[in-house]
């Protein structure tokens, strides 16, 4: 039986692209720069220098946090394909785990926007009736992403179950 | 029951004579009397629908097709309300013309509110002359013939169910319309036809559904697919206050309409006024009649009586004389004060239940209940009447207990042992702590909740979509987590609060499993 929290449910874990990670790494500091820009503009007009200097020490600080952070919430991450079900498993500092039944999927979905593309990635999306059950699953290689839509639809029709 | 036919104004019977006003000399007329027979019960449509529901007969019932044509007085349903606004300006401008200056512009209004009415009576006599109802065999159609042909339609084996409702105007003229709900988009309102011919067709709509239906095994949850269902409850099952359930078991008798639970004005009243809402509404009441009296301004008064009576209006109004009956294991649910409805529901579109009660209410011991049903959405507001998911607007802990033996007779909640929190969680919830328990039944999954209102939430594990562990950073610490069971969107969230973590874990495997075999047998 399975007793840690959220031990893999038998099949290990199968975790996202390395990609996935890289482009956290160079994505993060980039929108964090975008996010403290927009109290820097008023502070660097008007601010005294104190408040200058701690905007910048709370962004780097931030960014920072965030970079270190990132691969272990990276390596939070991990799906298992099942007989009958799908589960993943995410999240660091607020954790979850969910198990959705391939006979209660209404739609698997593959998006993949130009940041994505530019590595190659893609994320795989499954939606059942529910708003509050649906699964993402991000940072699949394209390959990869569309092979499991294909196996998820599959099962999914041969175990679709009235609702 | 006797307060049953206390609000139907006595006036409807004459429009619904035996032989059936609504629809004109139409092309098939011994067609349309063979497979349908005119209903024994049009001298009382509406109260005693018990005893007189007849079955069709099945030999010749799969026959030709009915043919139904909207009742000529559609239009003026329609533009009702523009008739009525109309009339009462122009009234009030013929009775008393003292303010010169506003006076022609009202009696403008009316007059243009007047022939909004007319147009709306002239495009009901097209409609009329237009538009014809049709009940195939594998299909339901509406076609127009007016400029265009136009056809819409509906397959008989994508219908949910369907709904009988009377607008108040509607009502007025012993007009009825029909609802064709498919769960999603694409249903279909049959409007308007006389009461009587409008239950008939319903009745007609429903049969032609099962039958197109049966042969599928998608309704397992029915109880007469089910013969082993009834063994399951124990004879009499006592609800907490020693009452003993109020209406016998559901027999199988198929065809007979039973009644499952009628609720009594009284109740409904005792549960809206005596409860926690009310408290807050009246406070704010109080409060702008303090400031009426205080500032002598007669118009908070007036602003404070709209809003109680507004209030209590919407409490009630839709939910007065509520009655559900159970024919052929699906449900009925008749209600409203002014515009009457009818609402079908079949016991396997239903996901979830929610049983509430707050505060005051444990005063009373009364308790409301909702459904998630599939395709009702989050139906908070009850403007939308076709979807009022109160399936129980006020009853006793009895009354809880029979309306859930009618949609789920297998589910007995004593046998369903209630846990409480992990009393790590003791100071994550130090007041509620003991409010919240969760249990783990042979067919249902049940938590309860809350202090100020009370909620119990009752998912099947066959209706369940899919299950969740969360654990936020102060449970990780306390070596806690909560796990989510997920239906179809609507009123019912259920949620299982800091459980050890290993519990957690083994009842969301076990939980997954089970819904698991429970949907393999339904299969």
């Amino acid at each position: 039986m399975i007793d840690a929290l959220f031990d893999p449910p038998g099949t290990p874990w199968q975790r996202l692209s390395p990609k996935y990670l890289t482009q956290k790494l160079i994505l993060i500091p980039i929108g964090w720069l975008f996010f403290f820009a927009i109290p820097a503009v008023p502070l660097f007009l008007w601010g005294a220098d104190w408040m200058k200097w701690g905007l910048v020490a709370l962004a780097v600080v931030t960014i920072a946090w965030r970079m270190i952070r990132a691969p272990r919430v990276f390596r939070r991450w991990g799906y298992a394909e099942r007989n009958e079900d799908v589960y993943l498993t995410h999240g660091l500092w607020s954790r979850s785990l969910q198990c959705v039944p391939y006979g209660r999927m209404q739609l698997v979905q593959v998006h993949s926007g130009p940041m994505d593309r530019m590595f190659g990635l893609a994320t795989v999306q499954m939606i059942t009736s529910s708003t509050s059950g649906a699964i993402t699953i991000p940072g699949l290689p394209a390959e990869d992403a569309a092979a499991l839509r294909d196996r998820l639809i599959a099962r999914g029709e041969q175990q679709q179950a009235g609702i | 029951m006797s307060h049953g036919p206390d609000f139907l104004p006595p006036e409807q019977v004459p429009p619904t004579p035996p032989p059936p006003v609504g629809p004109p000399p139409t092309a098939a007329p011994p067609s349309y009397e063979a497979p349908w027979p005119a209903p024994p019960e049009a001298h009382h449509p509406y109260p005693q629908p018990l005893p007189q529901h007849q079955t069709f007969p099945s030999p010749e019932a799969p026959a030709a097709k009915v043919i139904e044509r909207p009742h000529p007085l559609t239009g003026l349903a329609r533009g009702g309300i523009a008739l009525v606004a109309g009339l009462y300006f122009v009234t009030q401008e013929l009775v008393d013309g003292s303010r010169g200056s506003i006076r022609g512009s009202l009696l403008f209004v009316g007059l243009g509110l007047l022939g909004v009415a007319l147009l709306a009576g002239i495009s009901g006599i097209f409609t009329w002359r237009t538009t014809t109802f049709v009940a195939d065999d594998e299909e339901f159609r509406i076609e127009r013939n007016f400029l265009s042909r136009q056809s819409s339609k509906v397959d008989y084996t994508k219908v949910q169910s369907v709904d009988v409702s009377q607008p108040f105007i509607a009502r007025l003229m012993g007009l009825a319309k029909v609802h064709i709900d498919v769960g999603g988009a694409g249903g279909l309102d049959i409007a308007f036809l006389s009461k009587a011919r409008a239950e008939s067709l319903r009745e007609h709509l429903v049969e032609r559904m099962h039958r197109a239906q049966l042969p599928s095994p998608a309704e397992p949850g029915l109880p007469s697919s089910d013969p082993s269902a009834p063994a399951h409850f124990p004879p009499p099952v006592l609800g907490p206050d020693g009452v003993p359930a109020v209406a016998p078991p559901p027999a199988h008798a198929p065809a007979q309409e039973e009644l499952v639970i009628a609720v009594p004005p009284s109740n409904l009243l005792l549960g809206t006024f005596v409860s926690l809402s009310t408290g807050f509404a009246l406070l704010g009441a109080v409060v702008l009649v303090a400031i009426a009296l205080i500032a002598k301004t007669p118009v908070t008064l007036l602003a404070a009586m709209l809003g109680v009576g507004g209030w209590v209006w919407r409490q009630t109004g839709s939910n007065w004389n509520f009655r559900m009956t159970k024919r052929d294991g699906a449900l009925r649910l008749t209600r409203g004060l002014l515009s009457t409805t009818a609402q079908g529901l079949r016991p396997g579109r239903i996901q979830g239940v929610a049983i509430k009660q707050d505060l005051l209410q444990r005063v009373t011991g009364l308790y409301q209940m909702t459904v998630t049903v599939l395709g009702y959405g989050d139906p908070t507001g009850e403007e939308n009447r076709q979807t009022n998911a109160v399936i129980l607007p006020f009853g006793t802990w009895g009354e809880v207990l029979t309306v859930l033996r009618a949609i789920w007779p297998e589910v007995d909640l004593t046998q369903v042992q209630p846990h409480p929190q992990s009393p790590k969680a003791k100071w994550l919830t130090p007041i509620t702590f003991s409010t919240h328990t969760w249990g783990i039944g042979e067919h249902v999954v049940v938590t309860t909740h809350g202090l100020l209102e009370r909620v119990t939430t009752i998912v099947p594990h066959r209706r369940m979509q899919s299950a969740s562990i969360h654990q936020g950073p102060i449970q990780r610490r306390l070596k806690v987590a909560s796990v989510h069971v997920h239906t179809t969107d609507g009123p019912v969230n259920q949620r299982l609060y800091h459980l050890d973590e290993a519990v957690a874990r083994q009842v969301f495997e076990e939980q997954v499993a089970r819904a698991r075999e429970a949907r393999a047998s339904a299969a």
